[in-house]
């Protein structure tokens, strides 16, 4: 016999005993405190101000990442761009999330025709290289932050809806399915409360997974000078900007290089943990 | 007050071969209120085809299933229907039948709620009482599926068949999966319920024991039609069709031990491709009675004693 308590034990539970979620978690954790600091406004110093005295100055207890050859800060700098990243990301995800889960759960279910266009469609932006067709989409929209999010959430659409079309596939012929149908139950209920729920998983791995891809697009694009425009700054941006200066002042490049490199690795390792955590055939009991 | 099927047939199309499945050809049962129907047969004879159409979830290509005179399919319009049909169904495998992620008891409330079955502050008493119908303790509700046992689970899914108020319960292998010893428990479950809701079934088995169990009437299927349909006594105990003839003898028994005779007699040879369905009877290639002639006439129901049907020429004479 089960005990009550191992009747509640719930995903979360089991996300942490993955090691891998745990340590993602973390550090996806410190990177959106850092930046909600610049969202309140509490860095050393403005990121845009220039602090002509001090230019290309190595880190130090007044610039902790040191400055640019403008004698910007680099640490305020790293967390306004590491805020601009997770926003454009996380909307871009947000955007792809809802409209290819949306589309991939009807192709899968409704099937025939529909399907047919809906997976022609999403093969056809699957030919391009994700970073070329949301090259293309941002030189057509223009550079704000939404046009960023907007190209990238485009891209990455066509994985949503692929994502969530296969596990339907499975899901739709299971008897439960045929069963809620001969109980007289609606298409929108059989599709929200028997179906949805049963391809969830590997839907939520997909998006912490696709915001570490968004964010590297996002800093692919704006080091091609196509995202964010200076002097606002940006992870991506940064790196570009600190390409000529590498040389002799390191702290330009390695500071949002690895800001870049942290929230990445966190992501994925959210995704990990995450993958672990809902599928129950992974569970050690 | 009955179930009439009236000439079906089911045809499935393959597109990417061009060929054509003649899944039921010509199905002709009438089956009276509070009497179960046991249908048997092979794998691929269309037994589970038949519950699907009963059931409304697929439409024949021609012929009507009507109960109480009105059509199954328009009580049940496939799957933008919001309707509950008089005809619920319970499937072999109890892993399938149960929605992972939903809880025992919520899967039951749903249908109570979405039909509107009872007054809202009764739902949860209407679930406790089903659940108790079906001989399963209240404290299961908060379960999840893959925390019961087959004969639960299975237990389970009558209970949410019973929930929509069925009068017709379709019941395709429901004993199949489980453990021998859960089986006779989940059998005399179904006998209890069909005294106590006078319900009319349809059981669908391979098993020749469960059917004799169970049913009132019994119908024998092959390859898409029925070849003898009649009161179990007359099927089972005085079989006129060869192929009832083979499936009674292939029922494990204890005269089968030291018999090698008997074991002899036990159906050879595969059943044919129902793409490319034999001439005349259907049954003629693999029949021990078969004559020159079986292999040109097919064959139709005809009935040799008052509600005792068979589709063999050998069995007229």
């Amino acid at each position: 016999m089960r005990n009550k308590e191992e009747k509640t034990k719930g995903a979360f539970h089991y996300y942490l005993q993955s090691t891998s979620g745990i340590v993602g978690a973390v550090l996806v954790l410190v990177m959106i405190i850092v930046a909600i600091f610049s969202i309140l406004g509490i860095t050393p110093y403005d990121p845009v101000e220039q602090h002509i005295e001090n230019i290309l100055q190595g880190p130090s207890t007044h610039f902790w990442f040191g400055t640019d050859e403008f004698g910007r800060d680099v640490f305020s700098r790293t967390l306004e761009g590491m805020r601009r990243s997770l926003t454009v990301s996380i909307s871009a995800v947000t955007f792809a999330a809802i409209l290819g889960v949306s589309f991939g759960i009807l192709a899968g279910y409704v099937g025939k025709w529909f399907d047919q266009l809906v997976t022609r469609v999403s093969d056809v932006f699957f030919a391009f290289p994700a970073i070329l067709l949301a090259l293309a989409i941002v030189a057509s929209l223009g550079n704000d932050w939404y046009d960023t999010a907007l190209a990238i959430g485009v891209v990455y659409t066509p994985i949503f809806i692929r994502v969530a079309r296969g596990p339907v596939l499975t899901v739709k012929e299971m008897d439960y399915i045929k069963i809620s149908r001969v109980l007289g139950f609606s298409s929108f209920r059989i599709l929200r409360k028997h179906i949805f729920p049963n391809v969830f998983a590997p839907i939520v791995v997909q998006i912490a997974l696709s915001l570490s891809w968004a964010i590297l697009t996002e800093s692919g694009l704006s080091f091609l000078g196509l995202g964010t425009q200076p002097p606002t700054p940006s992870l991506g941006l940064m790196v570009a900007e600190a390409q000529p200066l590498a040389a002799f002042a390191w702290w330009t490049l390695v500071f949002p290089s690895l800001f870049i490199t942290i929230v990445v690795v966190g992501l994925n390792l959210v995704g990990d943990g995450l993958r672990d955590a809902l599928d129950p055939a992974r569970r050690s009991s | 007050m009955s179930l009439v099927i009236e000439n079906v047939e089911k045809i499935y199309k393959i597109v990417s071969t061009q060929t054509v499945i003649h899944a039921l050809n010509g199905i002709d049962i009438s089956l009276p209120t509070g009497k179960t129907l046991g249908i048997v047969g092979e794998s691929g004879c269309g037994k589970s085809t038949l519950a699907r159409l009963v059931t409304g979830l697929e439409a024949p290509n021609k012929g009507s299933i009507t109960w109480n005179g009105s059509s199954v399919h328009d009580v049940n319009k496939g799957s933008f229907s919001t309707k509950k049909s008089v005809v619920q169904l319970v499937f072999q495998d109890p892993y399938s039948s149960l929605n992972p992620r939903q809880r025992i008891g919520d899967a039951i409330t749903e249908i109570v709620s979405v039909h509107k079955l009872v007054a809202k502050n009764l739902i949860q008493t209407r679930t406790s009482e089903l659940l108790t119908l079906v001989g399963l303790a209240d404290d299961l509700k908060n379960r999840y599926p893959h925390q019961l046992s087959g004969g639960q689970r299975q237990r389970v899914s009558i209970a949410r068949a019973l929930a929509a108020e069925p009068n017709l319960l379709v019941l395709d292998e429901p004993v199949s999966a489980l453990d021998v010893s859960v089986r006779a428990e989940v059998m005399n479950l179904l006998i209890d319920l069909r005294e106590k809701l006078g319900l009319t079934y349809i059981f669908i088995s391979h098993d020749l024991a469960m059917i004799r169990y169970i049913s009132d009437l019994v119908a024998v299927m092959y390859l898409g039609k029925i070849v003898e349909f009649g009161n179990w006594e007359q099927v089972i105990n005085n079989p006129k069709h060869p192929y009832t003839q083979a499936l009674i003898r292939a029922m494990p028994d204890h005269t089968i031990i030291g018999n090698p005779e008997s074991l002899a007699k036990t159906l050879q040879g595969e059943v044919p491709d129902p793409v490319n369905l034999p001439t005349g009877c259907a049954f003629h290639l693999r029949c021990v009675k078969a004559t020159p002639a079986c292999a040109s006439t097919p064959q139709t129901l005809f009935e040799i004693t008052p509600q005792h049907r068979v589709a063999c020429m050998e069995a007229k004479i």
